[in-house]
C-alpha cells in the first residue's frame, strides 16, 4: 500500500477544495484509510503540493485517420520538431499533428490520463484503434459519427422507426467499440457530395430531403433511449461562418430538451456586427448555455501559432481552403460514408478574425457559469495543440496576464471585444472540475476524474507555483493506476493506455438489413467492419473498459 | 580550425546535425564532447564517437573513414566544413551559406532543399542529389554544388533555382520533374532525362542514352549565354564546361508545357 499524505486534493466530485488529504493506493485503486496497524509500504509527503485525479480530454483529435493525412500533408511540422529516443521511449517528431508515441508521452508530461477522439468513422473504426493502440501513457476512447452516412440517411427519409435508428446507433457503437456518437455538419457532409456547399438547420438536403434538425433529433434520441451517459456530441453547421450563433441556438433547441453536447462551440458564437461584418456573440451562447441545463459545451480554444485543421466536415474545410498556410489542402470522401478535410492554418494575432476569435473562446469560458458543463478544450489541433493547455489555463486563472496577452492581439479585435472587463478567473477547484470531474461525468466513468475510494488511482501532482503555465505543464508526479509514470514532468514509465466502450443493448435483428446493405453497396462485408473485444487489445489497448449502458425504453 | 576525428565506426547511423563551424566555434573541447549526438535515434556524446582538437577560426574539419556520417553540414549558414572521407546521406540538406567540401564520395540526398552556399563533392553522389525533401514539392533553391565524380539517378528532380555541375556521367531520370535552374553534366546521363521537365536547362556534355519522346529536336542553336556560364562554371570546377558558343536543343518536356531544354553541346 502507498499512502500519499498532506497534499492539497482538489476532488470536485466529492466537493473537497484543497483540503488537506491524505490518499492510500493498493493494486492501481485510491482505497479507505486503513487501520493504523496495515502495512504502508512506501510513501510520499506532498506538503504544499496540489494533488488533482487525471485529467480528461474528451475532445482531442489524436485517431480516427485524418491524423494521418495531417502527418503526410505536413513533413515540415515534423521535421521541426524531432524528439530523440530516451529512457524507453520511442523517437517522435510533430508540433501540430505529433506521432503517437510523442502524442501519448506529451499528454502524460502534461497530466493527462485519459483522450478521447472525437471523429472516428465506423467504416475507419479499425484504423483509428490501431492508432489510439498506439498511443502509449494514456487510457483512449473514441466516438463513431454518424448523421451523413447513406444507410441512416435512408431510413430518416423513409420514415423509419425510431426504434429501428436505435438498433443501428446501437449496433454502430458496439460494432466500432465506440464510446459515444458524433455528429458533424449533420447531413451537410453527405449533401456537399451533392453539389451543396452550405445546408441550413432547417434546409432539406438536395437528395434524402431530410434537415439536419432531423438529424440531430433523431441522434440524440437514439443515444439517449440507449442510455449512452455521453449525450450526442455536436458539431453543428455552419462552422466559422459569421452569423451561425442564430443556427447555433437553434441546434440546443432542436434537442428539445434531450442531452445534447456542443462541440468547439467558440467557431460557432459568430456575429456578424461591425464593419467587418464580424462579431463575438458569446454572450447570447453563454447565456443559453446557464439557461438550458440539457446542454453542454467544449470550447474549442484557438491560440496563435502553426497548427492544422483536421475535421470531418468537408463542407466547411472546401470553403476554408483558400486560407491554408503552407499552401496546400486535402478535402476527400471516405468509403461514401462521410468526409474528411485537412487544412494546415497558422493563426495570427495580429489578424483581427484570428485574434476575435481567441477573444469569443475565452469570452465563452469565463461568461458560462457552470464549469461541469463546459471543458477545456483546443479542439486539438484545430484551435491549437494540445501541448497549449497550461497556457490556456494560464489565460483563465490570471487575469492580469489575460489583459497582458490582450495588449498584444489586433487592437480593433481587442476593442470588439468585452474580455478586458471580465473579471472572473477560475480557481484550480474549477480548473479540476473542468478537467477532471466535468468531463468524467459526461462520459459516464464512474471511476475516473475524482479521487473517492474504489477510483482508478490516476493522480496528479503539481508545485503550486503562481506561474499556472509554468505549474501545469511540468506536473511533479503522475501516477497511472497506482503507477509512477512521470516525474517532474518527464516520463519515467512507459505504460500502455486502456479503451474506454460502450456497450448498448439493441436489437441484432438490424444485422439482416444491414448485412444486406453491405453486400450491396460497401466495399466490406458487414462480419469484416466489425472490431471485436479481443481486436481491441490486438490493436494495442491494454485492455477494453466496457460500460453498460441502461437503457431507457422510449 | 576545429578538427573531429572518428575513433571507430559507429554501430549504427550519425545524425550530424548541430555539428557545424558555426555552432562549434569558439567552445571548449569539454563543451563540444559533451554535445549530444543521435546514433539510430538514440543520443550519444560527441565526445564517445570523436577525438576532439579545439582551435580558432570558422573552419571545421571532420576526419572519417566510414560512410554512416549524416546529415553533415545540415542547415549550415557560414564558415567551411570540410569532411577528410565519406559522407552519409542527407550531406548539405537545407544548406543556406558558407562552403560544404566532401573530398570523398557522398550518399543519397545529397544537397536536399539547399538555398544558399557552396557544396564541393570530390568522390561520387548518390542518387536525388538537388531534389526535394522529402515530401516538398520543391527541390534544391538556390547556391551551386559542384561534383567532380559521377551522380546517382534523379538528380535536380524538382529543382527550382541554382546551379549544379557533375563532371562525370549522372544515372536515369537526370534533370526530372526540374522547375528551374541550371544542371550541367559533361559525361552525360542515363534515359528519362529531364521527364517531366518545366523550366530551366540541363545542359549535357554529350548526347544521353535517349531522349523522351515528349521533347522536341529544335536543330543547332547559338546561344551567348553559354559563353558567360563557361566563364562563371570554370571558376568553380575547371574544365567541366567547355567554351562553346552553340549547343543542340531539345524542347520540352511537351507534356509539361515545354518550356524547358536539353542542351547538348556540339
Amino acid at each position: 500500500m502507498l499512502r500519499l499524505k498532506n497534499g492539497r486534493v482538489y476532488d470536485p466530485a466529492h466537493g473537497l477544495d484543497g483540503q488537506i488529504r491524505d490518499l492510500y493506493v493498493e493494486d492501481g485503486r485510491i482505497v479507505a484509510a486503513p487501520g493504523p496497524d496495515a502495512r504502508v509500504d512506501d510513501e510520499i509527503d506532498f506538503a504544499g503540493r496540489v494533488v488533482m485525479a487525471g485529467a480528461i480530454d474528451l475532445h482531442t483529435h489524436i485517431g480516427g485517420g485524418k491524423m494521418n493525412i495531417a502527418r503526410a500533408l505536413l513533413p515540415e511540422d515534423h521535421r521541426a520538431d524531432p524528439v530523440p529516443a530516451m529512457g524507453g521511449m520511442h523517437a517522435g517528431c510533430g508540433h501540430a499533428a505529433p506521432s503517437t508515441w510523442t502524442t501519448g508521452y506529451r499528454y502524460a508530461e502534461m497530466g493527462y490520463t485519459a483522450c478521447f477522439e472525437p471523429a472516428m468513422l465506423p467504416s475507419n473504426a479499425r484504423h483509428a484503434h490501431l492508432e489510439m493502440g498506439d498511443i502509449p501513457m494514456v487510457d483512449k476512447g473514441a466516438y463513431a459519427m454518424l448523421g451523413s452516412d447513406d444507410f441512416f440517411l435512408r431510413l430518416l427519409s423513409s420514415g423509419a422507426d425510431q426504434r429501428l435508428i436505435n438498433d443501428y446507433v446501437g449496433w454502430t457503437m458496439d460494432a466500432s467499440q465506440a464510446m459515444a456518437i458524433k455528429v458533424v455538419n449533420p447531413g451537410g457532409i453527405s449533401a456537399f457530395k451533392f453539389n451543396a456547399r452550405n445546408l441550413d438547420l432547417d434546409e432539406a438536403h438536395p437528395y434524402y430531403r431530410v434537415t439536419p434538425r432531423q438529424v440531430i433529433r433523431a441522434l440524440a434520441c437514439a443515444v439517449h433511449d440507449l442510455g449512452v451517459a455521453h449525450p450526442l456530441h455536436v458539431h453543428a453547421s455552419n462552422l466559422g461562418i459569421p452569423g451561425n450563433a442564430d443556427t447555433t441556438l437553434a441546434t440546443m433547441a432542436a434537442a428539445e430538451g434531450l442531452p445534447i453536447h456542443l462541440t468547439h462551440i467558440q467557431f460557432h458564437s459568430y456575429g456578424t456586427e461591425g464593419e467587418r461584418k464580424f462579431s463575438s456573440e458569446a454572450e447570447r451562447i453563454a447565456d443559453a448555455i446557464n439557461r438550458m441545463t440539457n446542454v453542454s459545451a467544449d470550447v474549442g480554444q484557438i491560440l496563435f501559432g502553426q497548427t492544422v485543421t483536421a475535421s470531418g466536415d468537408n463542407m466547411a474545410q472546401h470553403r476554408n481552403h483558400r486560407l491554408a498556410s503552407p499552401d496546400k489542402w486535402v478535402v476527400m470522401d471516405i468509403e461514401c460514408d462521410a468526409g474528411c478535410g485537412v487544412v494546415p492554418f497558422k493563426y495570427r494575432d495580429k489578424n483581427f478574425v484570428n485574434a476575435l476569435q481567441w477573444a469569443i473562446g475565452l469570452e465563452l469560458f469565463l461568461r458560462v457559469t457552470d464549469p461541469w458543463r463546459i471543458f477545456l478544450t483546443t479542439d486539438h489541433p484545430n484551435g491549437a495543440p494540445f501541448t497549449s493547455y497550461p497556457h490556456l489555463i494560464r489565460l483563465l486563472m490570471d487575469r492580469s496576464f489575460r489583459n497582458s496577452k490582450l495588449d498584444e492581439i489586433n487592437p480593433e479585435a481587442a476593442a470588439h471585444s468585452q474580455l478586458r472587463g471580465m473579471e472572473r478567473e477560475y480557481s484550480l477547484y474549477d480548473i479540476a472540475i473542468m478537467t477532471r470531474a466535468g468531463p468524467a461525468r459526461s462520459l459516464g466513468l464512474a471511476d475516473r476524474g475524482h479521487l473517492g475510494e474504489g477510483a482508478a488511482a490516476d493522480i496528479v501532482v503539481y508545485r503550486d507555483d503562481p506561474d499556472r503555465e509554468a505549474m501545469f505543464a511540468k506536473p511533479e508526479y503522475v501516477f497511472k493506476d497506482g503507477e509512477l509514470i512521470v516525474r517532474d514532468g518527464r516520463v519515467v514509465k512507459v505504460v500502455n493506455g486502456a479503451l474506454h466502450a460502450v456497450k448498448p443493448e439493441y436489437d441484432k435483428g438490424i444485422e439482416k438489413p444491414l448485412k444486406d446493405y453491405f453486400d450491396r453497396y460497401m466495399t466490406v462485408k458487414m462480419e469484416h467492419i466489425r472490431v471485436s473485444d479481443e481486436e481491441v487489445c490486438t490493436c494495442g489497448a491494454s485492455k477494453l473498459i466496457p460500460h453498460k449502458c441502461k437503457g431507457r425504453s422510449s | 580550425m576545429i578538427t573531429l576525428t572518428l575513433r571507430t565506426a559507429p554501430d549504427g547511423r550519425v545524425d550530424m546535425t548541430g555539428v557545424l563551424p558555426e555552432t562549434l566555434a569558439g567552445r571548449a573541447a569539454s563543451d563540444i564532447t559533451a554535445q549530444f549526438l543521435r546514433v539510430d535515434g538514440n543520443p550519444v556524446a560527441l565526445g564517445d564517437l570523436f577525438e576532439v582538437a579545439p582551435g580558432e577560426g570558422d573552419v571545421l574539419v571532420i576526419r572519417t573513414d566510414c560512410d554512416r556520417l549524416d546529415c553533415l553540414g545540415k542547415g549550415m549558414t557560414a564558415g567551411t566544413l570540410r569532411v577528410e572521407g565519406l559522407a552519409g546521406h542527407y550531406v548539405g540538406q537545407d544548406l543556406r551559406g558558407g562552403k560544404l567540401e566532401i573530398q570523398g564520395d557522398a550518399g543519397d540526398y545529397v544537397a536536399n532543399g539547399m538555398k544558399g552556399g557552396l557544396l564541393r563533392i570530390h568522390g561520387n553522389a548518390g542518387d536525388w542529389l538537388g531534389a526535394a525533401l522529402v515530401g516538398d514539392r520543391t527541390g534544391m533553391a538556390g547556391g551551386v554544388v559542384a561534383v567532380d565524380g559521377d551522380a546517382g539517378d534523379r538528380l535536380g528532380d524538382r529543382m527550382r533555382r541554382g546551379l549544379i555541375l557533375v563532371r562525370g556521367k549522372a544515372g536515369d531520370a537526370c534533370g526530372a520533374r526540374l522547375l528551374a535552374g541550371t544542371i550541367v553534366v559533361a559525361g552525360g546521363c542515363g534515359g528519362l532525362s529531364g521527364f517531366g521537365l518545366r523550366r530551366g536547362s540541363l545542359i549535357l556534355g554529350r548526347m544521353p542514352e535517349s531522349i523522351p519522346a515528349t521533347f522536341n529536336d529544335a536543330g543547332v542553336v547559338e546561344l551567348s549565354y553559354l559563353g558567360l556560364l563557361h566563364r562563371h562554371a570554370e571558376s568553380i570546377l575547371p574544365g567541366v564546361f567547355p567554351p562553346v558558343s552553340s549547343a543542340r536543343r531539345y524542347m520540352g518536356d511537351l507534356a509539361f508545357g515545354g518550356k524547358g531544354e536539353i542542351l547538348v553541346l556540339v
